[in-house]
């Protein structure tokens, strides 16, 4: 059974023929080439595929491309302006938060939403707006730096 | 200005942050089919029919292979060669594979596997240790006994070594699975070229083993198999042997129906069907004299090794050699043995064999300490190897040795002094304690690492200054390709930013061992050396040539040249364009063939690795007595791996394989019931998230090694392997509980107070 | 997965028809348990019927004396609602601690309701609320007690052509709540056991008790006798093995892979001990 949906992925409006069954996850991969779009476990439970939708951090493999019709997403692809790097990448290369980088993409978004609701925050909000994004490399730690260093950086972004 | 102990930026960071790095499932080809496998749903069984009528009318089927169907060998080489791709007339754990389906939809392969019908007879089979012990069912492998492999150490005189000691005792510890849980799923695309060659794409981190794999499957000789590395999400010894049956269940389709095939695991399948570490159960008897020395060790210790050997007797061979611990003792006796069972075959993993031997002479010290009314660091100060003493092996050690200082760094770094109280004078309803573990661990493959133990490097100087690197080993994450950038910019006289690591590609270089062991720095890090020495001849002659300065006097650093210090007109681009005219070869291909070692088989006596790293970690534990529930406070890691050459890249790993180990320690656990594992999921197989982390405290020792380049040793395993009994330590400190066996649950931890 | 079809109504009457004109027809909310059963085909239907766009059945409201929950409320809705903290707080002490911020920004408490895990976390405080579910069908609306919803693991009264549209309960805001799930990790994780308790306390008796257990049986579990023994009695009246005694007869837990039956009795009875003492403390 297909359905014509419209998707508006990093401000690019799409319309796609897709099975009701198949996965945002996979429409956004296989469809429209967004590779960025991480599967680590297909059933919600580690954050590999986090995305951003109509300004929500959800996961992707747990969502039907068909739900999504008319909404507005965010993928990692969409968070840099060509080479200039959004401060949240900027700071997870400064503080080592990366490694193998199959969280990454993931992790960086779930971060962008939660910065947005809360600016400033204490390294235990830190730790729940994350804890859905599992991560088996770094141990987090460089990350929670990240984050704080990004938070930091914005703020005074805005403030300038 | 030196790139040796300074933290770059990694060289892959961009890609990784802007989602452009591109792991495999993110690969197309044209015309690229996607397989599924259909497996054995018992432990044991003989095949008496498959039907695949019923998948092969299914629209959208390409092809379904069996183990009839494979053009070359139904092998996949590891140690031995007991292990088949496909099972043939039997199968031997619940999960092996049968058949390759391959559709052009992931879905409609996974709907043909579910039409396949077999019929069997189910055999009688083991699942656990003692049963394989006891051969409840003899003869279920290839070797005799239900044995795999079996390894002894016979120092001195264990006996008299007791009889003479004022304390001794036995306990008997018991560990458990451990799942990679790496965030990459396992996956190969193979791509067969014209003229029978094969070109093998996938998430790996020994290239040359998927090489040999491959050409085993196909019958392709080595030359006509090309494996090029993909950005590997997390392998941590997973992706060691297990991609070659990833790869033969990729090209099997692929050259018969001369497609590109893709082979992705799902979660559930990951965990059900690949290597794990090996679950363990020890027999530890310690014999000290009344002042705390070690007088003699003896050790029993069995591996619950699955249906086929693959990595087994490696893995069994290193828990052997460190099994004693980092002490010096003259009298030791072990005996270690991996059996068979039929469960899913384990290998590689993070420590490769030494966590569960540290978890139990870790205990096993700390029992002592006890009983010998010794703190626990006293104990070790009598006790730990410094140079000049000699390993359980009898390897006399003559440099580089930092256990000492990393157990006064690691003692401190958690308040040691202040926070060791006995558990007798603890109160409350949370109580807290701290624990501590030293450990050893060999560097590179060792004695039995036969022609493995050797490293290639191709260097090219480019005519404007840039520079390309091959090597054989991979970048998982762990941070080798910037260590390697920045080896090679530091042996050339360039920058970093100039050196572009290539994808591994096992045409490009030869044939350099497995990454593993961590021994990428050392091994891969001379290759690159001696490469880099090669090319520097000629830059330093250019560089003369072009200065008028004698050769001996420049310096080529960071792109610049100096000479007596003073930085010269010339750059590095400069030369090199000059050696261009003058016709210099500016590629080398660079070797390195690992220090020597030795291994006596019925002694157990050697020098079992050239080098080794040391460790000490401290825990501090907060329990809820009533509860059991365990909440870590505080992970210290000191840790001499000779010269860091990223400090922050080399903190990152510590951090992240301290909570590895952590969750060895008090969370992980996969639950088997009939042998087939039944939380092969994320939500059920339980690793830490960020609300579960401690305060890591990453502590670098660095006692420089001679032979390393630039004085590194290997990092890679260290952190995890003595993680859990710095913790389990602590919870009985705190408590006055001692848990035997991990993961130290609460459900375990309840019980054990009860008793 | 599976093949299905994938319907989304204009609206809740038309949901309804469809709901009755279909057959094999599954509701699709937040999708964060409905579509890992799909695929891992421990259900099968033929049919999904996405409601998530019936926005009325995401208000929550003031509803006199009563507190009403659109069952298509998410986690994060109801952790962020002023009127549940002010009057349901007990259920708030749930959501946050209900998997992740991904599946609190999608899982509803319909869904959580309608799964009818015994260890969903919403389910204990709904009990201690003594909540009321509103089903509505083609044929109208009824109203279940939640004690009486539930039938066993996965099971529930509700009719195939039923779609739960709210729930509601009495506000209870000078009641004190304690709601506490134990699990293997901080996050991410399913309870293996967990207690809701909801107390009126004058002077240090307690004037009103509802204790729920989750997780330790095959529906949650009302502690009639654990109420009984502490209903009018000074707090600090109450033996520790009294306590334990009383749990132990309303609770009826197994060993499975999240824990072991001995473990489970041992800790609910201390988790009820705790949350008594915190009532002492307040």
């Amino acid at each position: 059974m297909e359905h014509t949906i419209k998707l508006k992925v990093n401000g690019i409006s799409y319309d796609v023929r897709v099975q009701s069954k198949r996965s945002l996850l996979s429409v956004l991969r296989d469809d429209l080439g967004y590779i960025g779009v991480k599967e680590g476990c297909g059933a919600g439970e580690c954050g590999a595929c986090t995305i951003i939708m109509d300004g929500k951090a959800i996961n992707s493999c747990m969502v039907l491309a068909v739900e999504a019709d008319g909404s507005e997403i965010l993928t990692i692809e969409g968070l840099s302006d060509g080479d200039n790097l959004h401060p949240i990448q900027k700071q997870f290369i400064e503080k080592g938060a990366i490694q193998c980088g199959f969280c990454t993409p993931g992790m960086i978004l779930t971060t962008y939403e939660f910065l947005k609701r809360n600016p400033d925050p204490t390294e235990d909000e830190i730790k729940v707006a994350i804890s859905g994004n599992l991560c088996r490399c770094t141990g987090y730690v460089q990350i929670i730096e990240a984050i704080t260093a990004a938070a930091k950086e914005m703020k005074s972004n805005k403030e300038q | 200005m030196s790139f040796i102990g300074k933290s770059i930026q990694r060289i892959d960071a961009v890609s990784k942050v802007n989602g452009s790095a591109k792991f495999i499932d993110d690969y197309y080809f044209d015309s690229m089919l996607y397989a599924r496998i259909f497996r054995a749903p018992v432990p044991r069984g003989r095949i008496k029919n498959l039907d695949l009528s019923a998948a092969e009318k299914l629209a959208g089927i390409k092809g379904i292979f069996t183990a009839k169907d494979i053009p070359g060998a139904n092998i996949v080489p590891v140690v031995e060669k007991d292990q088949p791709l496909l099972a043939d007339e039997v199968f031997n754990f619940a999960g092996e594979a049968i058949a390759i389906v391959v559709a052009d939809d992931p879905d409609i392969a996974e709907e043909g596997v579910s039409l396949i019908k077999l019929d069997y007879e189910e055999l009688p089979s083991i699942l656990t240790i003692e049963d394989s012990i006891n051969k409840t069912v003899p003869d279920i492998c290839s070797k005799p006994d239900n044995i795999f492999s079996h390894y002894k150490i016979r120092k001195g005189d264990f006996e008299k070594g007791f009889k003479s000691s004022d304390i001794s005792f036995e306990e008997e510890y018991k560990t458990g699975y451990q799942e990679h849980a790496y965030l990459e799923t396992q996956g190969m695309i193979a791509v067969p070229n014209p003229e029978k060659t094969i070109t093998v794409y996938g998430s790996m981190q020994c290239p040359f083993y998927v090489q040999e794999g491959v050409s085993e499957i196909t019958g392709y000789p080595l030359s006509d198999v090309r494996i090029i590395h993909t950005t590997t999400g997390g392998a941590f010894g997973g992706k060691e042997d297990v991609p070659s049956i990833i790869a033969g269940f990729a090209s099997v389709p692929a050259v018969i129906l001369n497609k590109p095939v893709k082979m992705v695991f799902d979660r559930a399948e990951d965990i059900m069907t690949t290597s794990k570490r090996h679950p363990a159960w020890i027999k530890f008897k310690t014999g000290f004299s009344k002042a705390g020395k070690l007088l003699a060790i003896k050790v029993e210790f069995y591996f619950n090794a699955g249906a086929y050997s693959t990595l087994t007797p490696i893995v069994l061979w290193r828990g052997l050699v460190h099994a004693m611990g980092p002490y010096a003792c003259d009298n030791i006796h072990i005996d270690a043995y991996a059996v068979a069972t039929n469960t899913v075959p384990c290998g590689a993993f993070r420590g490769f064999g030494t966590p569960q031997v540290i978890f139990a002479c870790e205990t096993q010290m700390d029992i002592a300490a006890e009983k010998l009314n010794l703190s626990p660091i006293d104990l070790r100060q009598i006790n730990i190897l410094k140079v000049g003493d000699s390993t359980g092996t009898s390897h006399d050690l003559d440099e580089s040795v930092g256990l000492e200082k990393s157990l006064h760094l690691a003692a401190d770094g958690i308040d040691w002094k202040n926070k060791f109280i006995p558990p007798s004078e603890k109160t409350g309803r949370k109580r807290r304690g701290v624990g501590i573990s030293t450990l050893f661990y060999g560097v590179g493959l060792g004695a039995k690492g036969g022609m493995l133990r050797r490293a290639g490097a191709f260097i090219q100087v480019y005519r404007d200054g840039s520079v390309n690197v091959a090597v054989g080993t991979t970048e998982m994450g762990q941070g080798s390709n910037t260590v390697f950038a920045q080896l090679t910019a530091e042996a050339l006289g360039c920058s970093p930013d100039n050196v572009t690591i290539l994808p591994i590609d096992t045409s490009r270089v030869p044939d350099s061992g497995p990454t593993v062991a961590s021994r990428s720095t050392v091994m891969t890090g001379n290759a690159i050396r001696n490469a880099a020495d090669q090319i520097k001849h000629y830059l330093l002659l250019g560089a003369s040539e072009l200065s008028g300065k004698p050769e001996e006097a420049i310096e080529l650093i960071d792109g610049r040249v100096l000479t007596a210090g003073n930085e010269l007109k010339i750059s590095f681009i400069d030369v090199v364009e000059h050696c261009f005219n003058q016709r210099y070869h500016l590629t080398s291909q660079g070797w390195f063939k690992a220090p020597s070692t030795s291994w006596d088989d019925d002694t157990g006596l050697g020098n079992a690795y050239f080098i080794y790293s040391f460790v000490t970690n401290t825990a501090e534990v907060e329990v809820d007595i009533e509860t059991g529930e365990v909440e870590v406070l505080n992970l210290v890691s000191a840790e001499d791996f000779g010269q860091p050459i990223n400090p922050k890249m080399a903190e990152g790993q510590i951090e992240g394989g301290v909570i590895q180990g952590m969750g060895y320690g008090i969370m992980e656990n996969l639950y088997s019931e009939k042998g087939i594992f039944i939380n092969p999921g994320f939500s059920t197989y339980l690793i830490p998230t960020t609300m579960d982390v401690p305060l890591v405290k990453p502590i670098i020792v660095n006692e420089g090694y001679s032979k390393g380049p630039y004085k590194a040793k290997g990092l890679g395993e260290c952190p995890l392997m003595g993680v859990a009994p710095a913790i389990t330590n602590a919870i009985y400190n705190a408590t006055g509980i001692r848990v035997r066996e991990i993961p130290a649950l609460p459900e375990l931890i309840i019980k054990q107070k009860k008793e | 997965m599976k093949k299905f079809k994938y319907i989304r109504p204009n609206n809740l009457k038309d949901a309804c028809s469809i709901l009755k004109r279909e057959n094999d027809i599954k509701i699709l909310a937040g999708g964060t348990d409905l579509l890992v059963q799909i695929k891992d085909r421990m259900k099968t239907p033929e049919n999904l019927l996405d409601i998530t766009y019936l926005s009325e059945l995401r208000v929550i409201r003031n509803n006199s004396n009563y507190l009403e929950i659109g069952a298509l409320s998410t986690h994060q809705d109801i952790i962020d609602s002023d009127l549940v903290s002010n009057n349901a707080g007990i259920l708030q002490q749930a959501c946050i601690q209900i998997g992740s911020p991904q599946i609190r920004n999608r899982g509803t408490i319909g869904g959580n309701i309608i799964n009818a895990s015994p260890a969903a976390d919403t389910l204990p405080p709904l009990f201690t609320l003594e909540s009321e579910l509103i089903l509505i069908s083609e044929s109208g609306e009824r109203t279940v007690k939640i004690k009486d919803f539930f039938q066993g693991p996965g099971r529930s009264i509700i009719e195939p052509n039923e779609i739960l549209k709210s729930i509601r309960f009495k506000k209870h805001s000078n009641w004190l709540g304690h709601f506490k799930k134990l699990a293997s990790r901080k996050a991410l994780a399913i309870s293996k056991l967990s207690v809701a308790g909801l107390f009126l306390v004058n002077n240090g008796t307690i004037d009103q008790a509802r204790i729920a257990f989750g997780a330790v049986g095959p529906t949650i579990l009302i502690g009639k006798d654990t109420v009984a023994l502490i209903l009018n009695k000074k707090i600090s009246s109450i033996s520790e093995k009294e306590i334990s005694d009383a749990v132990i007869k309303d609770i009826s837990p197994i060993s499975d892979l999240r824990s072991t039956q001995e473990y489970r009795k041992a800790i609910t009875t201390i988790l009820v001990q705790r949350i008594l003492q915190n009532l002492m403390k307040a």
